[in-house]
């Protein structure tokens, strides 16, 4: 089993002008000892997963259906009491923006602190900051003695979010969901914490959860990833397989608009903007957008296949395939509703 | 098979450049190169043909779709119309206003009494089917009264509140906007707010004579430092946020600047400042009046009559309730009311 | 190089007072531009990248004199211009425009479309009357790629891409000779990062426009611009053409930089990356020497004590003591 298992999860909003599906039918199977990545743009509900597991969605949105079970715990049926034992100490939590997570009057130290007493009651208060003080240095701040007492606006974007992440560290987590931890940061800063937080999963054997819109983070730091599109998951596998065979068009599609040190050709468009969640396409959410759709695309919405060991994809073009396989051809096949393949099954590889 | 298909596929349309078009789509189009789409790609989507579907329509008819439904009209009536509908208080705040007005324009026609005949034998008469209000100590019908005094509460209430307001805008947005004017004008606000307001409105009055129309000049005087606070205030803030300095980029005035981006800004706020103001000086009128330097008898305004009452609030409490009454009636539907028209027009709230 | 220069500084400095807790003037001052000496020729993109706090964005706009500059000289068409009265800069203005980052607080919320991007037109009285800048408006929208329909709607009722070809359409519309593009594709999201960046591209080849492309993402840099500007702690470091800086970096600064992108490759793992330590020093008290000395593994006794020269090496300038062979 799983350390974290995500079936199925919806998460819609009611809101007075619809119902917005923030998270569709997200499945997410996260190991011990793996590091994770939710790659997608603003919108397409990756931080709504992480929200609902950890139980921070807010009125007017809440979990509608699905399970979410991690350590064989069920999360969203535990107890508020037993809740709080597991979040910040089995699972925890950093965010994009370190300054807005930290009080602003209270020093870095005590916070770490705190972090610590509320989960372990028994440790006294001394052996409770040297802890903080070695696990300052085990993030790499620098003078950890010295900055203990710090306020967090003395200490920049980098150090701050060192900061965030030795409060996530703490109580040694075995999940570790970090929510765009170095988007505010500088590439130089980036670099250092992404190198920190692979060194500290290594040596912990923790799993973490990497949400982010850069393909770049992902591919340096994830080993497998879930590619997220208007609430759905497009495509998901080992992050080798994935970029050396990208499958789906959305991906496709992002990979070829980053600018890169090796060329200057120009760079793809994916045409168009991401969907209005409350005008969702009838079929694929990506068929507007995307140049190989059919009209098929545009009547119903292809299921999550296998088209590899540990590759999944959400499209038509693998699908169609899958479904007739052995048949002459993989033609366009417009309005036939054919049974929709089962999900993740063997089918198949679409080549 | 399925290679060979592809393989014919792309002989038969790899030939074909696409067009470089001005794909209208989503809103938006995208300028395309001429072979911008012949770039890298992976193995798997190389394989793959683009199929032949006329996607541009299907899109457009979906496009169409949503942009039809969004339209959005807003005009000053559209925004009354969406607040009649959306805001139920407001609305019914605006038909008393309306009511109120109505009255006290045609007090005449409607007044079943002179408002100035006294009556000694039927003096402290209580509500009845001939006085629906009761009468006062001088037996002159209260209802009567009432509407002829709405005459000068709402003049009072109105125009210095409308001068007040002018004043303190300019004064406001100059002294935010232009730095150095920032600190004389705030001086004078200063000295304005440093006396007791009915001290300076009595000043005033006794200077000029106590009429009507000096109470709006002495109200205005007072009225002004007020708003200019909180107009500068806003200007301060709004002067850094990014859309002034766009207009500062393209050569913009500062005239204009202040009167297109500053001032639409402040709207919002200066409505339910405004909504504020007319109470308070309606009762700042009645202090005057209490005073014998607001409107002379036989002229009364609703400040007057409740002041008069209060020898008889034991014994004909009717005499204070329904000039208070009318004071409050009308308080709280300007505060519903300007609630309501913000809440409208605030293009941040709305969502 | 025989090119025209269209925009030239020459010894640009910027400082701002700091100001204590109380609203006292204190006598530190945040150096935010410091001796900056450069030159955007005609129809080039010259690309501006440096980390945050590096005064890119200041320098972006005391060229314009948005901010007014502590001391320099200005040079706009030959014209000096960091003297000239408010009045006498329109002509400037009208020439040199700018995009802004946030395309979200850069569009008044009150206002529609149509008269978003007739206020340069009005502003500057390009047209007689209001139905040919009318026409100009729904001719620059279509040329950003957004519906001429649109016309009378909201900025809030767009999306960010959307919103940046408003701002894009606002800095097009007095056909201007420069624009100064200060991160103008930063908050967008990849996809739509990509459709304003070949946008920018094709509006520069059909109006041979002049760019100041301000970014703190090398990647986009190099895809846009000619030539390339790396600064740090307010002060260049390196300057000369995009292929050159990038293909063989002389201050290691800008070879650190380059280093710490992470590359959408799986198989270049980011652990045998030479990373830079530390964090920026702060600009109300930069480092003596060598702004760059305190994180550059390289620097010695020179780089503590001496300001670095700028030296010309293989085609471009860089300031420092120890270039990279």
């Amino acid at each position: 089993m799983s350390l974290l298992e995500i079936k199925n999860l919806e998460t819609s909003f009611f809101t007075h002008e619809g119902v917005v599906r923030a998270v569709d039918d997200v499945t997410i199977l996260i190991d011990e000892n793996e590091r994770v990545g939710i790659v997608g743009e603003s919108g397409c509900g990756k931080s709504m997963t992480a929200m609902s597991l950890m139980g921070l969605i807010k009125k007017p949105g809440r979990v509608v259906s699905g399970s979410i079970t991690f350590n064989g715990k069920d999360m969203l049926a535990v107890s508020q009491r037993e809740k709080s034992k597991i979040l910040g100490n089995e699972i925890s939590m950093i965010f994009q923006e370190p300054m807005t997570s930290l009080n602003p009057v209270i020093t870095v130290g005590k916070q770490v602190k705190e972090a610590i007493t509320f989960h372990q009651k028994d440790i006294s208060a001394e052996e409770a900051k040297r802890r903080v003080i070695q696990l300052f240095e085990e993030v790499g701040i620098p003078d950890a003695a010295k900055r203990y007492s710090a306020y967090p606006h003395q200490l920049s974007g980098g150090l701050r979010q060192r900061v965030m992440i030795a409060m996530a560290m703490a109580c040694r987590p075995k999940l570790l969901i970090a929510d765009e931890p170095t988007t505010a940061l500088d590439v130089t800063i980036e670099a250092q914490i992404l190198q920190l937080m692979k060194k500290l999963q290594d040596e912990t054997g923790m799993s973490v959860m990497m949400i982010t819109h850069n393909l770049g983070v992902v591919a340096q730091f994830c080993t497998r990833m879930y590619v997220m599109y208007a609430g759905r998951i497009m495509e998901s596998g080992t992050v080798s397989e994935v970029f050396k065979n990208i499958a789906h068009p959305y991906t496709d599609g992002l990979m070829r608009s980053i600018p890169k040190l090796e060329s200057r050709e120009r760079l793809y468009n994916i045409k168009g903007l991401v969907p209005n969640m409350l005008d969702l396409p009838k079929g694929c959410r990506f068929c507007q957008r995307c140049e190989y759709s059919k009209a098929r695309c545009f009547e119903e919405e292809p299921e999550l296949v296998k088209i590899a060991p540990g590759h999944f994809v959400r499209c038509f073009l693998y699908t169609d395939c899958a479904d007739q396989k052995g048949k002459s051809a993989c033609a366009e096949n417009g309005g036939s509703a054919a049974s929709a393949p089962n999900t993740q099954a063997e089918g198949g590889t679409g080549r | 098979m399925e290679a060979n298909r592809t393989k014919e596929e792309l002989l038969e349309r790899g030939g074909k450049k696409p067009v470089r078009e001005k794909a209208v789509s989503e809103g938006i189009s995208i300028t395309e190169a001429g072979n911008g789409e012949t770039g890298r790609r992976p193995r798997r989507l190389a394989d793959v043909a683009v199929p032949a579907f006329d996607r541009r329509a299907a899109v457009k008819a979906m496009e169409e779709a949503v942009l039809s439904r969004k339209e959005e009209d807003d005009s000053f009536l559209a925004v009354c119309k969406r607040m009649f509908r959306n805001n139920k208080v407001a609305a019914a705040s605006a038909v008393i206003l309306v009511i109120y007005v109505l009255m006290i324009l045609f007090a005449n026609v409607i007044a079943p009494y002179d408002p100035a005949v006294v009556n000694l034998m039927e003096r402290l008469q209580p509500p009845s089917m001939a006085h629906i209000c009761g009468t006062d100590e001088l037996g002159r019908d209260i209802f009567s009264r009432i509407l002829y005094g709405g005459r000068v509460s709402l003049l009072v209430g109105l125009v210095p509140t409308s001068i007040s307001m002018v004043i303190g805008i300019i004064m406001g947005l100059l002294s935010g906007y232009i730095r150095g004017l920032d600190a004389l004008i705030m001086r004078l606000a200063d000295i304005v707010l440093a006396f007791p307001s009915i001290v300076l409105a009595m000043v005033v009055m006794y200077t000029l004579g106590a009429s009507t129309f000096n109470i709006f000049i002495a109200l205005s005087i007072i009225g002004w430092a007020g708003t200019a606070r909180i107009v500068r205030s806003q200007t301060l803030s709004l002067r850094e946020m990014g859309f002034v300095e766009a207009a500062r980029s393209m050569g913009v005035s500062r005239t204009k600047i202040m009167a297109r981006h500053i001032l639409p800004n402040c709207l919002p706020s200066l409505i339910v400042l405004f909504t504020l103001n007319i109470p308070d000086a309606i009762l700042s009128e009645s202090n005057l009046s209490f005073l014998g330097v607001g409107a002379q008898p036989p002229d009364t305004s609703w400040g007057l009559m409740v002041s008069q009452a209060k020898g008889f609030a034991i014994s004909s409490p009717w005499m204070m309730i329904f000039p208070s009454l009318a004071i409050l009636i009308m308080v709280l539907s300007l505060n519903f009311l300007g609630d309501g028209l913000r809440d409208e027009i605030d293009p941040h709230l709305k969502k | 190089m025989s090119r025209e220069i269209l925009l030239e500084a020459q010894h640009l400095i910027k400082e701002f007072p700091v100001k204590s807790a109380m609203g006292v003037k204190k006598k530190s001052r945040v150096h935010a531009v410091s001796d900056v000496s450069l030159a955007i020729y005609k129809g080039e993109t010259l690309g501006l990248v440096g980390e945050s706090g590096c005064g890119k964005s200041t320098l972006g706009r005391v060229l314009i004199r948005l901010i007014e500059p502590t001391s320099g000289r200005l040079f706009f068409e030959g014209q000096s211009i960091e003297n000239l009265k408010e009045k006498d800069m329109r002509a400037v203005r009208r020439k040199a425009q700018m995009i802004f980052q946030d395309p979200y607080s850069s569009l008044d919320p009150r206002m529609k479309v149509r008269d978003l991007i007739a206020e340069p037109l009005e502003t500057h009285h390009v047209y007689p009357s209001r139905e040919e800048t009318t026409k100009r408006v729904q001719e620059l929208m279509d040329l950003v790629g957004i519906r001429p329909e649109l016309i009378d709607r909201y900025p809030h009722q767009f999306s960010g891409g959307q919103r940046q070809r408003i701002g894009i359409a606002r800095a097009l519309a007095l056909k201007p000779e420069l624009i100064i593009c200060d991160e103008p594709v930063s908050a967008l999201d990849v996809s739509i990062q990509s459709q304003i960046l070949n946008l920018l591209k094709d509006l520069q080849q059909e109006m041979n426009l002049t760019y100041l492309f301000i970014s703190h993402d090398l990647s986009v840099v190099h895809y846009i611009a000619d030539r390339i500007c790396v600064m740090f702690l307010g002060k260049i470091c390196e300057i000369g053409d995009t292929d050159v800086v990038y293909e063989r970096p002389l201050h290691p600064y800008t070879k650190f930089l380059l280093s710490a992108i992470p590359k959408t490759d799986p198989d270049q793992p980011m652990e045998s990356k030479e990373l830079l330590p530390g964090e920026l020093p702060s600009p109300v008290d930069p480092p003596a020497g060598c702004r760059f000395h305190t994180r550059c593994p390289y620097a010695d006794e020179a780089c503590r004590t001496r300001e670095p020269e700028g030296r010309m090496l293989d085609g471009r300038q860089v300031f420092c003591h120890h270039p990279l062979r």
